[in-house]
């Protein structure tokens, strides 16, 4: 049938797309559709066929289906494949009868069959039923593909068709389909496994386990990679300034949001450097101080038995520490605990003349500054390269300093996600995407919900 | 990371700016006073125009034989064995820049930022972001040198900022310096402005070639726009007297500024300038690194990469001191001027070529 046939291509790659060829009475055929990640399969069984499998089809049509004895059914008379498209979006059942063209929707009365959820869950096949509710189009499709030889597994690669840049897709699945491993039992895993440079220190997939940040990265022509079994999903391709971005940034005014991103990114400067840049002027370059501000520094010094470098290496793993233990206890204890520790620590550090109490302002400064960011696989690459920061610094001052940022400069303009600049918009230069994270024009002016990949290859460089 | 060299004609021209701007251009204002006084920026206008016309000649002769680099094109011109000779030149010209250059850096760094420590522990310091680029290839390389920007920005707010104490009579009369020495003087400007040879041996990779001479004009006239506004900013704030005496006059112009608060506001813009001056290094150890591989056909990247690296430290280090240095600089100078003359003759050379068919 062609309806059928049309039906069948618009839903390609849909796994939970069920057209299901029934025989109904007297040798008649039909087939049966919906989206069982819409619908429970059960209730199409008990609720909407054994009714229907018992009547008569020869006696009936459109006009003359008793439709009083089926509340939940109505009929379409002359159905055309974009209407039963939207119906079966929609969440309806569709019975189509082969002859007729005839088809039988029925709308189930608890459609929420998992309740509402803001966030994914463990079952990938739930989750595509969590993002169909966003994106209520036959357009949003799922690829699925086994992963793991000893341990088989399911990966789903979600995207919009139509928004999607078919290359990214094809190399994505290409990458995940080569893997040779004997089981992936997170989305992390699988993502170190297809990442573009396997020793960078920055995250180059996103991870969420949020609905809304997944269907504006859809929407922005993304790619999600969910793993059967994990509620965490990878958003692909990523640039360094998505890390910035939260889905809640877009829903409030343009200024604020543009203040919020610059303040973070300060804020990613600050939690590298700020540390190394104490210890380049405590250490070596104290002559850029202005003189007022050089004998209150002195004075914060002067019972400090340590360098500087020791000093700040001392502050800097205590607050790793201390960071650690606040994850790892139970949430009541662990805030106690933290401040506790925090305050008292710091205090006595202070006035037995441990470190400096310049250096705690710094330390927490930075401390503070990572905190801010909303992801958190970036927060840890900072943690890591701030110690890489103080530790060139201690060896070889500014110059220290300015080398680690060229070389994190330079590494974070080599970088690619899925083989797209990492360092986009601003390098390459992309004046819209720019626009989108650095000034935040009034939305009216927003060609695409969030700013992300270009489609057009010509810029790109 | 598919095709890591092909960059657009856009990243080549800011490819360009870079190398005009971040090293000849440090000390110009100064030698360009000691040359000609307060009329520099006359010769900055002129050798501009020149380095334009060079310029198009260049591209011109790429586009004519399009898609080759000067490697390829020498042996096609004049023969097999002249046109290898003239590659070893080439190539020996990019070294002697490159290997030049790294040790001019180092000097700087040392004297700026760390007195006491060994060049060598330097040069392998400073070396660091530049070898790992370089092993990425061309395109990343070009969108490091975007930094370019932030300096342009920066020259214009520090330009902006001491505006208002720019006493105009230090630049008048104008032409007193005379048509002789103004002449004399283009070699110096000139010399400024070198970086726009490197089109010819990059010139192979990139993609929108019908754009390149748009855009490496644009680089040149923006450099020309940059190194004028400098001169006349720092002669008309420190008169041409004062001038002669500096070392890098942009750098003093940031000393005379006083900053609310932060002290030493120099000390930053020697932090900037340095992934600059990186940059510049990258373009020349990327033609150099192209072209050996090129002009020698070598295979084993992987092999050959760190005996690159070390080569160009240890070269580095033959010159003694500064003193040194600065004089082997002035055969960068002969040697450039003889290379962009060269590529003009190969372009007039190719019309004899294609009369004589």
């Amino acid at each position: 049938m062609k309806i059928i046939d049309e039906l069948m291509e618009s839903f390609r790659d849909c796994p939970d797309f069920i057209a299901k060829k029934v025989v109904l009475t007297r040798g008649k055929t039909g087939y049966l559709l919906f989206l069982e990640t819409l619908i429970d399969p059960e209730w199409v069984q008990q609720r909407f066929l054994e009714p229907l499998l018992t009547l008569d089809f020869s006696a009936i049509s459109a006009s003359t289906l008793p439709e009083s004895n089926f509340v939940y059914i109505r009929t379409i008379s002359s159905p055309d494949a974009g209407s039963l498209r939207n119906a079966i979006l929609s969440g309806f059942v569709i019975l189509m009868t082969a002859e007729e063209g005839l088809a039988l929707t029925g709308y189930p009365a608890e459609k929420n069959r998992y309740g509402l959820h803001d966030s994914f869950v463990k079952d990938l096949h739930v989750n595509l039923g969590l993002l169909r509710r966003g994106i209520a189009s036959y357009n949003l499709k799922l690829r699925v593909l086994k992963i793991g030889e000893l341990s088989p597994g399911k990966v789903g690669v979600a995207y919009l068709e139509g928004a999607v840049q078919p290359e990214l897709l094809a190399e994505l699945t290409c990458r995940i389909e080569r893997l040779k491993v004997d089981g992936v039992v997170g989305t992390g895993q699988l993502e170190r496994l297809v990442r573009d440079f396997p020793w960078s220190p920055f995250p180059q997939f996103q991870a969420t386990e949020r609905l809304d940040k997944a269907i504006a990265a859809l929407l922005a022509g993304k790619l999600l990679i969910m793993l059967d079994g994990d509620p965490v999903t990878m958003i692909a391709p990523v640039t360094f300034f998505d890390f910035f971005q939260e889905p809640d940034d877009l829903n409030g005014n343009g200024f604020i949001g543009a203040f919020i991103h610059w303040l973070r990114l300060l804020a990613a400067g600050l939690a590298i450097f700020f540390p190394a840049m104490y210890v380049a002027v405590m250490a070596y370059h104290y002559y850029i101080v202005p003189v007022h501000f050089l004998s209150v520094l002195a004075e914060s010094r002067v019972r400090v038995p340590f360098p500087p470098v020791i000093e700040v290496l001392i502050i800097e793993t205590v607050v790793e520490l201390l960071r650690e233990l606040a994850l790892r206890l139970p949430h009541y204890i662990g805030v106690i605990v933290g401040v506790v520790a925090g305050v008292l620590l710091g205090l006595a550090a202070v006035f037995t003349g441990a470190i400096s109490g310049f250096l705690l302002i710094v330390s927490m400064v930075a401390l503070i500054a990572s905190l801010v960011l909303p992801a958190h696989d970036l927060n840890f690459s900072l943690r890591v390269l701030k110690f890489v920061a103080i530790f060139a610094t201690a060896l070889f001052g500014v110059l220290g300093f300015v080398v680690t940022a060229s070389v994190i400069f330079a590494h974070l303009v080599t970088m690619e996600s899925l083989g797209r600049p990492y360092f986009q918009p601003v390098i390459p230069f992309q004046p819209s995407g720019f626009k989108d994270i650095f000034i935040r024009t009034p939305c009216s002016h927003l060609r695409k919900m969030m700013p992300g990949l270009s489609r057009n290859k010509k810029g790109e460089g | 990371m598919t095709e890591r060299n092909k960059i657009t004609s856009k990243q080549l021209g800011i490819f360009i700016l870079t190398a005009q701007i971040g090293f000849g251009f440090l000390t110009l204002p100064a030698a360009l006073a000691r040359d000609v006084g307060h009329d520099g920026w006359i010769s900055i206008l002129a050798a501009g125009l020149i380095s334009s016309l060079a310029i198009i000649a260049i591209v011109l002769l790429l586009q004519k034989y399009a898609g080759k680099s000067i490697f390829e094109l020498s042996p096609r011109l004049f023969g097999k064995l002249p046109g290898k000779a003239i590659n070893l030149f080439l190539l020996l010209y990019l070294s002697y820049s490159m290997v030049l250059s790294f040790r001019i850096f180092t000097e700087f760094i040392t004297l700026y930022t760390l007195n006491l420590t060994p060049g060598l522990i330097v040069a392998v310091l400073i070396i660091t972001p530049t070898a790992y680029l370089l092993q990425y290839g061309l395109k990343p390389l070009t969108r490091f040198s975007y930094f370019i920007f932030l300096i342009l920005f920066f020259i214009l707010v520090l330009a902006f900022l001491v505006a208002a104490k720019i006493r105009w009579t230090f630049l008048m009369p104008v032409g007193a310096a005379g048509i002789t020495s103004l002449g004399k003087s283009l070699g110096t400007t000139f010399i400024a402005y070198i970086g726009f040879e490197l089109v010819a041996f990059v010139y192979p990779y990139v993609v929108d070639r019908e754009n390149t001479l748009k855009w490496v004009l644009g680089a040149n006239l923006v450099s020309m726009a940059v190194f004028i506004l400098v001169f006349l900013v720092t002669t008309g704030l420190f008169g041409e007297n004062l001038l002669k005496t500096q070392l890098i006059p942009l750098f003093e112009l940031a000393r005379y500024y006083q900053m609310p608060f932060v002290e030493r506001t120099d000390l930053l813009f020697v932090l900037l300038w340095f992934p600059l001056v990186e940059s510049v290094f990258l373009t020349y150890s990327f033609a150099v690194h192209d072209g050996l591989r090129r002009v020698f056909a070598i295979k084993n990247r992987r092999l050959f990469f760190p005996f690159f690296i070390a080569a160009i430290i240890l070269l580095s280090r033959i010159p003694t001191d500064l003193v040194q240095t600065l004089a082997a600089a002035n055969l960068v100078t002969i040697g450039g001027i003889i290379v962009v003359g060269f590529l003009i003759f190969c372009y007039l050379f190719s019309f004899a070529k294609q009369k004589n068919r």
